[in-house]
């Protein structure tokens, strides 16, 4: 699972962001939640994953004041917006065409 | 326990090269994701942020895709500026007097150096930065890259960053050989827009420097620039010459190509054949010299494995 999870985590992150902005720990909590579990990342990969995502402008981050501290928020751009919606309709066919063959 | 790690982590990743704002934005990050998942109750929060050594390398390898990618583009920048430079001030000749004889200037033996400054150096730099230009922009598709296509891309631009400051040496030197023959307004605008163009070609170059510092992916091969064209290549004309395997066919219709545009220039500006194949020819042997030289280190044919 944690292998084939690899190629998949940029459009994970992606649509984490695309529910509404959120820092490192708060990506990977949402991911571990959202999949019971089952995915559950070396945690501090995500953030050369999100770094890769910024490079690609699909990402962009701020220093965000809290009660206690600093922390780096990530929100997706509209370059991401559009990305997820393309790499998700890519998904869903892979999956439909996975699934016809399997069943 | 989070503090042992994030000293860890600290000098994990200065042994990857990565270090100041960079290193500071990590470190802050995995302080702020191991005290949130202690809060949660999260059971050894450090074990579960991962090997600090891993996490260093990971950050490593995208922070010199990246940075290699924008001290590019900066250099890039750099080089247009130059080049504007470059065509305004020739273009500004007839107005201050005209051209002078290259080789009646004030120091002996000073203009075969010029004439190659001035005329060779230009099209070495627009050459290598284009090329890694192009390469950049085919890193935008890639996640990331490695070490061996990432040091070819900083020695392009080394390269382009070179042969721009030594154009502008050149010209500040033609300008001072020809004082008295041309306009002194003309002659200290020149020094003067030679004198702004050295920083930026200076700060590109620092910037293309720092960007060596993260340890890149070990990656694959640097690869060439049939790679960096892969999907003009594949167009059937080009791909029945098999250009990437034959890099020398590549320079010689480059020659040919080069040599003719000479030829019809000289012609056209001198008024008769003959300074046209002289121009032709000097181009023609120019490029097949400078792809001797250069074109492993621009990546214009593999570099051996």
């Amino acid at each position: 699972m944690q292998d084939s999870l690899k190629g998949h985590v940029d459009l994970l992150l992606l649509s984490v962001l695309g529910e509404e902005p959120t820092h490192g720990y708060g990506l990977v909590e949402a991911l571990r939640t959202r999949s019971e579990g089952a995915f559950d990342l070396a945690e501090g990969t995500v953030y050369p994953a999100l770094y890769r995502l910024e490079r690609h402008g699909l990402v962009e981050s701020s220093w965000v004041d809290g009660r206690t501290r600093r922390r780096r928020v990530y929100r997706l751009t509209r370059k991401g917006a559009a990305a997820l919606r393309r790499e998700r309709t890519a998904w869903d066919r892979y999956v439909n065409a996975m699934r016809a063959v399997l069943a | 326990m989070t503090d042992d790690f994030l000293r860890g982590l600290a000098s994990s990743l200065d042994a990857v090269g990565v270090r100041g704002s960079a290193a500071r934005r990590v470190l802050l990050e995995a302080r702020d994701h191991l005290e949130e998942a202690a809060r949660d109750g999260e059971e050894d929060p450090a074990r579960q942020f991962g090997d600090p050594q891993q996490v260093a390398r990971l950050v490593a390898a995208e922070l010199a895709t990246g940075g290699t990618r924008r001290a590019t583009f900066t250099s890039f920048g750099a080089l247009a500026l130059t080049g504007l430079g470059y065509v305004a001030v020739f273009a500004l000749v007839p107005a201050a007097g005209g051209w002078t004889d290259l080789f009646g200037g004030r120091v002996a033996g000073a203009a075969p150096v010029l004439a190659l400054g001035v005329a060779l150096l230009p099209q070495i730099a627009f050459v290598a930065g284009t090329l890694a230009l192009l390469r950049a922009f085919r890193m935008d598709r890639t996640p990331e890259a490695g070490a061996a296509e990432l040091r070819l891309l900083r020695h392009q631009n080394w390269v382009a960053l070179g042969a721009a400051g030594g154009t502008i040496a050149a010209v500040a030197a033609y300008a001072l050989d020809a004082q008295g023959d041309l306009a002194s307004w003309w002659v200290w605008a020149t020094l003067g827009l030679c004198l702004a163009l050295a920083p930026l070609l200076v700060v590109a170059g620092v910037r293309v420097a720092r960007a060596g510092a993260p340890m890149a992916a070990p990656g694959a091969a640097a690869g060439d620039v049939f790679d960096d064209l892969d999907s003009i290549m594949r167009i059937a004309p080009l791909r029945r010459l098999g250009l990437p395997a034959h890099p020398w066919r590549f320079a010689l219709l480059g020659a040919a190509a080069v040599g003719a545009v000479g030829f019809a220039g000289g012609w056209y500006a001198e008024g008769d054949p003959g300074s046209g194949l002289v121009r032709g020819g000097f181009e023609a042997v120019a490029l097949v010299i400078c792809f001797a030289a250069l074109g492993r280190t621009l990546g214009l044919r593999r570099t051996k494995m």
